[in-house]
């Protein structure tokens, strides 16, 4: 990996996200992003025509798409990222982010800040400067929504009607028990 | 022992620097240093190296274990914590018992680990604050305490949850074996802390439903494990918290894992539902008691206390019990302007408590005491005591209250009685006004149990009113002899008649004396008077009235009903037995709050 | 119309005027208890059909060797929709009678540690009710059931009792069963059950404990004169000491073994059926002695009741093994080869009585443990639980020696206050000498009661 900005710079970044990047019905989404793409090129001229986000996009995933967008934007990402790798990460990527996080949270919410800001250094090949490709990887892993609803799914759910269970154990063995002609 | 004096110098000399990290007005008692096994017994110190009560804002440090754990450079840390515990949480026994409610629930068939939980939980929010905000090493105080014991998977989460809060490289402190799951749990764990952070009491019990399946596979170890670490389980010793009796908004719904918490794991409510749905049929939402949708029962109640380190009886229990459930249907005190018979002397100062009365706090000696005002800990009130006044203008009556306490009645202490609160309502309002009350219980043919006259004695009230016969089947009418009877103690006040009963109140008024002990249909038979005469007499006998409530609908019984009131008795339906309540504070206040009106 | 008595509305939602009246006059007789207990069947008007099909179920016996259709039919339905079955049972018929034998056994520990895996998904938990039951761990455990699980007794009991020629008298004009304990302490109360037609019911307690007078238990049950009472040996061993004017006919014992020699006393002085019935609240009724005293038969189709050996492995007809149970009464537990940690085996051919259905022989289940206080007086081992339930603990164990002498061995689940355990017990056994010992844990199956004091109550006159 290589050594990319500064994760506090990112994160401020995401927290400066201009409220209109929130809505994106009232933006032109292939535009703002053919922006990035030409700001990391370095080329205002070039050509960038083919669409970034497949036809299908989600809301929640051109949402996250766009706020994606103006983190790319930052300068400390010029020369760092290819037009290239930025496109398939913003067409490849961000689903299944954007399926746990939405866009909102990536900028008011702390751990979801910082969990894009690395998501998008991790999908680049980019680790924080500071840290090491070890403490990146722990670090991205303990933020991760998406592998912690799949936890959720699997093991929680089942867990939250057993605990329901015994809480009605409880409170019924405070109440009376139905009358029988017999005990053991 | 030189060593150790050296020791107690250090930590004396940290204790203003620890106090300042909350802040600069805090006033605590110094603490309690333990040099020996034999101060730590006396302190009642076992187990853990540092503790807290409540009540009388202490901090006891054992110094010999600190030495002898090697954290002796932490002291800072250590007693910054400890007085964390009084400022941040819990801080005072009202919202220690709460939270132990809310936790409580997040543990069935656990519950008796509820105050570990709660250390844990209150742990976590106080270090945070003082790693993260104060730059205190607490990372620190956990790595030397470690001795390279196995983690099992509790402890691991634990501390794992503490990596993930401080942003420590994992296997930091959590050496124990983890898993996906165990990793997503810490996540959510560090997010209650940071979410309810502020409320902390609204995040207790989703900590505790995340601890549960944990806590289930390994309890003992659990226990094990942290005992070193527990410095609140008795913090609740010597006191009695108020409000407790209530169930406090979100307790019982709080109890939920946080990741169904769209607050926490950023799940969204109706993804929630979704999984939780998936599950089979989807999880039932379970539904309280209908009537007793912000109550808790007594022994819900009682259970509450013992896991605030509060040694209660289920008598005891009770009676403070009824008493809370009573005090907000009570009449106001008399104004003082109108009531010329006692004169309040001021008698001293005592701790507000979250609870008290407002307007009960003294704020200007609270002021004084302290600049940085803390309810229940720097807040005051005054005590005040009662002298014989001068030619009282007018005696309030005084009270018999006779309750039906037969087989068909509830027992208090085991389930919430509304005889009990309603007898707790009127008796309570009297000693207010002034009165002086007799309580007779009475479950005939059996038994029946009474004051022995008229007291003023708030406990004796209590106690009697949350005892229980469970014998018989209705109020002994004939009893009233004993008060009322050509043969009773002379009494020099009026006195209201006020008894509680059913329909079976009629069999007693139709048996004589000798009747009312035996089975049905020859209870007219037998020697002595009357029910009707016995009750008339009486009535005519007490000077102040009398009042009959009745557990049945207004219509039925028509005939023996209109034979009371021609007797002069007001009779009075309640439909349900929470309506005795509503009659019991409209009565209370019909009949003592009239000085009020002369004011 | 409104319900005769407000406070029996969560109870007893179907108690009519003529078992209210009946109810009166059992709680309210002039020598009645001292009730501190209310107590109803529970059931609701949506309950009844369901009850029906139950009764008309139980017309047929179960068949011998094989499982019963009615338990593959229920395990089928209800696959989807019970964890452990989820995670255990194959899903077609073939595929689990196939499979049987290598399915996996339960434990009691199993069900103390996971019983929300065997609660259907879809169990309406606000219906749910709770027995405490005391096993062989020492420390009682926490059963969910439902009402209806609760009524299926009495229709079982009905069931048993044809067997034996005997047929209770129901309806809401007279008590039909009273339930007789003898401990220092336990709840007493008055009902009526709603399948036998809204006839009487109540537990009282034979201990002078629980009545304002001595001679009131005798009176009060010599003047409503049950036809049917049940209880555990100890308690009919105390009927017998009482010598009550009684007629009933039949009497059912539960809870513990029941002694021949106690039988046949309880036969001689009432002159009555004297069945010993075998049942758990896990799974409902299992199984009622036959008249012919060769067995004990299973009389209800939706049980499967197997006997194992250690590794696990179904036993040769006459073979003892532990007593292995799947399906039966409780709609809250749907419990899989269920290991009760009885035993017994299981009898070939058809019984004397000329029923086919299964028959257990030799069935050893819990053992009947008396101590002795101070006076001399039986303590019946369930006044100790009762006690020892208010504490934290995980297991205990209590040994009385010949001289009296007890020991009592606690493993703590939490802090625990001993002085209260002592002052307590020491009240039961009227301050005999009593050492408490706290352990880490214990070695293997504990045995929670062990007295060497004394012969068996009932017979040592």
């Amino acid at each position: 990996m290589t050594e990319g900005p500064p994760l506090e710079r990112l994160t401020r970044r995401l927290q400066a996200c201009p409220d209109a990047l929130l809505h994106p019905e009232s933006v032109d989404v292939p535009a703002v992003l053919a922006d990035v793409l030409r700001d990391l090129a370095g080329d205002p001229l070039r050509r960038v025509g083919t669409p970034m986000l497949p036809a299908g996009a989600s809301p929640r995933t051109t949402g996250v798409a766009l706020v994606t967008a103006w983190l790319l934007a930052d300068e400390s990402f010029r020369g760092l990222v290819s037009p290239d790798a930025a496109r398939q990460l913003i067409a490849r990527d961000l689903d299944a982010l954007a399926a746990v996080v939405s866009a909102e949270d990536c900028v008011t919410d702390a751990g979801r800040r910082e969990e894009l800001a690395r998501f998008v250094l991790a999908a680049l090949d980019l680790r924080p400067a500071g840290e090491t490709d070890a403490q990146a990887a722990d670090r991205l892993a303990t933020l991760d929504s998406a592998a912690r609803l799949a936890i959720v799914r699997e093991t929680h759910a089942a867990e939250e009607r057993a605990r329901q269970i015994r809480e009605a154990m409880a409170r019924r063995a405070r109440e009376e028990a139905a009358a029988k002609a017999m005990r053991e | 022992m030189s060593d150790l004096d050296a020791l107690r110098a250090t930590w004396e000399a940290a204790w203003e620097p620890a106090l300042d990290c909350w802040s600069p007005f805090t006033r605590l008692r110094r603490p309690t240093w333990c040099l020996t096994e034999e101060d730590e017994q006396r302190e009642g110190l076992t187990g853990s190296f540092a503790m807290i009560r409540l009540t009388d804002k202490a901090v006891c440090i054992s110094l010999r274990q600190v030495a002898e754990k090697g954290i002796g450079a932490f002291a800072r840390e250590v007693l910054a914590h400890e007085i964390g515990h009084h400022v941040l949480a819990p801080g005072d026994l009202s919202r220690h018992a709460r939270s132990l409610a809310h936790i409580r629930l997040g543990l069935p068939s656990v519950e008796h680990l509820s105050p570990m939980v709660a250390n844990l939980y209150t742990d976590l929010l106080i270090n945070d604050r003082l790693q993260r905000q104060m730059g205190l090493d607490l990372a620190g105080v956990w790595l030397a305490l470690d001795e390279g014991e196995a983690q099992g998977a509790f402890w691991t989460l634990y501390l794992r949850t503490y990596e993930v809060l401080w942003g420590l490289q994992s296997g930091t402190l959590a050496r124990g074996p983890r898993t996906p799951r165990l990793d997503a749990d810490a996540v959510l764990a560090a997010r209650v802390i940071r979410v309810y952070g502020r409320d902390w009491i609204d995040g207790a019990g989703r900590f505790a439903a995340l601890c549960l399946p944990y806590l289930l596979d390994e309890v003992e170890e659990a226990t094990r494990a942290f005992r070193a670490w527990l410095d609140t389980t008795s913090a609740g010793q010597g006191g009695f918290p108020a409000g407790l009796s209530e169930v406090s908004a979100g307790e019982r719904e709080g109890a939920i894992h946080p990741a169904f918490d769209p607050l926490i794991s950023g799940i969204s409510a109706e993804d929630a539902r979704k999984i939780l749905a998936g599950e089979g049929g989807g999880v039932a939402t379970i539904g309280g008691q209908k009537s007793e949708k912000t109550y808790r029962g007594p022994v819900e109640y009682g259970d509450l206390l013992r896991l605030a380190g509060i040694a209660v009886t289920e008598s005891e229990a009770a009676v403070r019990y009824y008493r809370e459930r009573a005090v907000p249907h009570l009449v106001p005190f008399p104004s003082r302007v109108t009531s010329r018979s006692t004169d309040p002397l001021p008698e001293g100062l005592e701790t507000w408590e979250v609870g008290d009365p407002l307007h009960a706090a003294d704020w200007v000696e609270t002021v004084f005491r302290s600049p940085h005002v803390i309810p229940g800990m720097t807040t005051v009130q005054r005590s005040y005591g009662t002298e014989e006044g001068v030619s009282p203008e007018r005696q309030p009556v005084d009270l018999y209250v006779g309750i039906d306490c037969s087989g068909s009645m509830p027992n208090p202490r085991r389930q919430v009685s509304f005889p009990a609160i309603a007898g707790a309502v009127v008796c309570l309002s009297a000693l207010r006004a002034g009165a002086s009350v007799d309580v007779v219980l009475s479950g005939e043919p059996g038994q029946s149990v009474g004051l022995g006259g008229p007291t003023r004695d708030e406990s004796r009230v209590l106690a009697l009113l949350t005892d229980y016969l469970g014998t018989g089947y209705a109020f002994g009418v004939h009893r009233l002899a004993e008060t009322f009877g050509p043969d009773a103690p002379a009494r020099d006040r009026p006195m209201h008649i006020l008894l509680l009963s059913d329909s079976d109140l009629f069999l007693m008024l139709e048996a004589t004396e000798e009747g009312a002990q035996k089975p049905y249909g020859q209870r007219a038979s037998g020697k002595g008077p009357l029910g009707w005469d016995v009750a008339e007499s009486a009535l005519a006998a007490a000077g102040g009235g009398g009042t009959i409530v009745l557990d049945l609908p207004p219509t039925s019984h028509p005939e023996p009903v209109e034979r009371l009131r021609q007797q002069g008795w007001d009779v009075h339906f309640v439909r349900e037995q929470a309506e005795l309540v509503g009659f019991a504070r409209a009565f209370a206040r019909a009949v003592y709050a009239t000085e009020r009106a002369e004011a | 119309m409104s319900h005769p008595r407000p406070r029996y509305r969560e109870h007893a939602p179907l108690l009519t005027p003529a078992g209210d009246a009946l109810l009166r006059r059992m709680e309210q007789h002039a020598h009645a208890p001292v009730w501190d207990y209310t107590c109803g069947d529970r059931l609701v008007e949506a309950d009844l059909p369901v009850l029906d099909a139950m009764c008309a179920g139980l017309a047929h016996d179960p068949p011998a060797g094989v499982i019963p259709d009615a338990v593959l039919d229920r395990l089928l339905a209800q696959r989807e929709r019970v964890p452990h079955l989820r995670r255990h049972l194959p899903d077609t018929r073939d595929e689990i009678v196939r499979q049987w034998a290598t399915l996996p056994t339960l434990s009691r520990d199993d069900l103390v540690h996971s019983t929300p895996a065997f609660v259907l998904d879809d169990a309406d938990l606000d219906r749910m009710v709770i027995y405490a039951t005391s096993g062989t761990t020492g420390h009682p455990i926490l059963i969910p059931n439902h009402p209806i699980g609760a009524a299926a007794y009495q229709l079982l009991l009905d069931r048993a009792l044809a067997l034996w020629g005997v047929e209770i008298p129901k309806g809401p004009d007279a008590m039909a069963n009273a339930l007789v304990c003898a401990q220092a302490e336990t709840i007493q109360y008055a009902s009526t059950l709603t399948v036998w037609e809204g006839a009487g019911h109540v537990k009282v307690n034979l201990h002078p404990n629980g009545w304002r007078q001595p001679s009131d238990a005798a009176a009060y049950l010599a003047d409503f004169d049950p036809p049917l009472l049940t209880g555990d040996p100890l308690s009919f061993a105390t009927l017998l000491d009482l010598d009550i004017d009684l007629h009933p006919l039949a009497l059912v014992s539960t809870a513990v073994a029941l002694s021949e020699g106690l039988r046949q006393r309880l036969t001689e002085r009432f002159g009555c059926a004297v069945l010993e019935w075998y049942s758990m609240n896990e799974v409902g009724p299992i199984a009622v002695l036959c008249p012919t005293g060769e067995g004990h038969h299973v009389l209800d189709p939706s049980i499967y009741v197997e006997v194992l050996d250690a590794e696990g492995r179904p036993c040769a007809p006459g073979e003892r093994g532990e007593i292995t149970v799947t399906g039966g009464r409780n709609p809250m537990l749907r419990l899989l080869r269920y290991r009760t940690g009885d035993t017994a085996a299981l009898a070939s051919g058809r019984c004397a009585c000329g029923s086919t259905a299964p028959r257990l022989v030799g069935l050893e289940g819990r053992q009947l443990v008396v101590f002795r206080s101070a006076s001399g007086a039986c303590v019946n081992p369930v006044d100790v639980s009762r006690i020892l339930r208010e504490h934290p603990l995980v297991q205990h164990r209590l040994v009385q020696d010949a001289e009296g002498r007890c020991t009592l061995d606690l493993h703590a689940a939490g802090p625990l206050d001993v002085a209260a355990v002592e002052r307590q017990l020491a009240t039961l056994f009227g301050g005999l000498p009593l050492a408490i010992r706290l352990v880490e844990g214990f070695e293997g199956k504990v045995v929670p009661y062990e007295s060497a004091v004394g012969e068996e109550p009932g017979l040592g006159r």
